[in-house]
């Protein structure tokens, strides 16, 4: 290929590729100073969003790739993941979704947002990629995505595209200045299959007041003293009592609140075995933790 | 080929460039309390070009390589006017070590790929244009350059090393040393060491 055909071959595959993707993305009117972006999540009018570009839960409107806008309801949202599902009565294009996983370092990537009357995009690679991580607030998010795509007004909410015109990621700029995250297609479903059925993502608790303690000798080391035990609360009702100290939960070692917190914040409603030091004797009760 | 299909391979390609020169930048950092952190770009047989302000006025650094050896580096040569330093590695940590060729300075306009480190992200990459050049002589992209990714690489779409990352001379506006100052480095260190 003459490499001025390639150049213009490459140029209307981007534009192509922003055109195939954009019946997808809607505009977000829910916040006082600037519309922000989403991305069709059902035919029949589900929204997905950042949570941070929310900043009401009244009075929403989703400006549709049509130019037509329609209001919206707040099905739920999740601050610790910074996601947010709305509802909508349009008929909606979802994209075609892809797993993080086919992206590499280096691969092309465009971000396609609408906080206007019309689509913008922009053009980066995936900077950075590594394993799940937890964001500040505690959410679960399956895969760090980084960008270089440069955070334009109303970025979140955006879709980041491969080269396939496959959504990989929902985009924000809410976990850090400047970084320009891909929320993976995984982490969406999960949040969003939860916010459709709870209207919120239920946290897991047991009900206790715990400060972190040092223990002598051999076994775990370190551990969650217990200093109070809240009344009807699923530690109560498991039989945990002041003065115990937990050091693991369903087999996860327990050393901080931050520990503690990480193995229950998706444990709502399930059995865990907690193993306690009671005593000077290691022993496991189990408990059905709590949802909140 | 198809416009999609022409697409999917670029990205492809740039991907499969983008591990290429990943595999050859090192983390070096140098000792102390107020030590610097940076990037450092292999040229084979244990050189290692970095920025003279990332070792600072260390005669040792430490050098971290792609695969996660870690090892002692000595400051072999110095040029702060072009803000260029040499670091020889021990032969134990260059085995397995890539390199990346020097190329030429690239065109205004051509493509390049920026790999760094920047705010203690290993391995980052970001994509950009040559968008000029500076009084100093440096070329500037339009590579998301952030402080961390000084003594990186900026490689072109042959995945040669076009120049080491120095300066951000203005927000989205990043400064590479150009390779005829590598080479006169290198030149002046094989004089010394010949």
């Amino acid at each position: 290929m003459h490499a001025d055909s390639a150049l213009v071959a490459v140029s209307d595959a981007l534009a192509a590729t922003v055109e195939a993707v954009a019946p997808s993305v809607v505009r977000v009117e829910a916040r006082r100073r600037g519309n922000a972006s989403g991305v069709a999540w059902s035919a029949d009018g589900l929204v997905i969003a950042s949570d941070h570009t929310v900043q009401r839960d009244d009075d929403l409107r989703v400006g549709l790739p049509s130019g037509e806008v329609v209001p919206a309801e707040l099905v739920g949202r999740d601050p610790s993941t910074d996601l947010a599902l709305l509802r909508t009565e349009a008929d909606l294009t979802p994209p075609t979704w892809a797993e993080v996983e086919t992206v590499a370092v280096g691969h092309l990537v465009l971000s396609v947002g609408r906080h206007d009357a019309h689509a913008q995009t922009a053009l980066g690679v995936v900077a950075q990629r590594d394993g799940a991580w937890r964001t500040g607030t505690g959410g679960r998010v399956g895969a760090f995505v980084q960008t270089d795509i440069v955070v334009y007004p109303g970025f979140s909410g955006s879709a980041i595209v491969d080269a396939r015109a496959r959504v990989i990621g929902l985009g924000t700029s809410h976990f850090g200045r400047r970084a320009a995250l891909a929320l993976p297609a995984a982490t969406l479903q999960r949040v969003a299959d939860m916010l459709a059925e709870h209207g919120r993502v239920p946290r897991g608790y047991l009900g206790v007041t715990t400060q972190p303690v040092r223990l002598r000798g051999d076994g775990p080391g370190a551990g969650l003293l217990v200093l109070d035990v809240s009344e009807a609360s699923p530690a109560e009702a498991a039989g945990v009592i002041v003065g115990d100290v937990i050091v693991g939960v369903g087999g996860e070692t327990v050393h901080g609140t931050h520990d503690l917190m990480a193995v229950l914040v998706e444990a709502a409603g399930e059995t865990r075995t907690l193993e306690i030091v009671r005593g000077g004797a290691r022993q496991t009760v189990d408990v059905e933790v709590g949802a909140r | 080929m198809s416009a999609a299909s022409l697409l999917t391979r670029l990205s492809d390609a740039q991907a499969e460039a983008v591990r290429r020169v990943r595999d050859a930048v090192v983390e070096v950092s140098r000792p102390g309390r107020r030590g610097g952190r940076g990037a450092g770009t292999h040229l084979g047989g244990g050189r290692v070009v970095t920025c003279a302000h990332v070792v600072g006025s260390a005669r040792e650094v430490r050098v971290r390589t792609a695969s996660g050896a870690v090892g002692t580096a000595c400051v072999e040569a110095v040029a702060r006017g072009d803000d260029l330093a040499l670091l020889a590695l021990p032969p134990e940590a260059v085995v397995h070590l890539p390199a990346l060729r020097l190329g030429e300075a690239p065109a205004l306009g051509a493509q390049v790929l920026a790999v760094g480190h920047p705010g203690g992200s290993v391995g980052a990459a970001s994509a950009g244009v040559v968008v000029g050049h500076d009084e100093a002589g440096r070329t500037l992209t339009d590579a998301h350059l952030r402080p961390g990714h000084s003594g990186g690489a900026l490689v072109d779409a042959t995945g040669r090393l076009v120049g080491v990352l120095a300066t951000l001379s203005a927000p989205d506006l990043g400064g590479a040393v150009r390779p005829e100052a590598v080479r006169a480095l290198l030149t002046a260190a094989g004089a010394v060491h010949g």
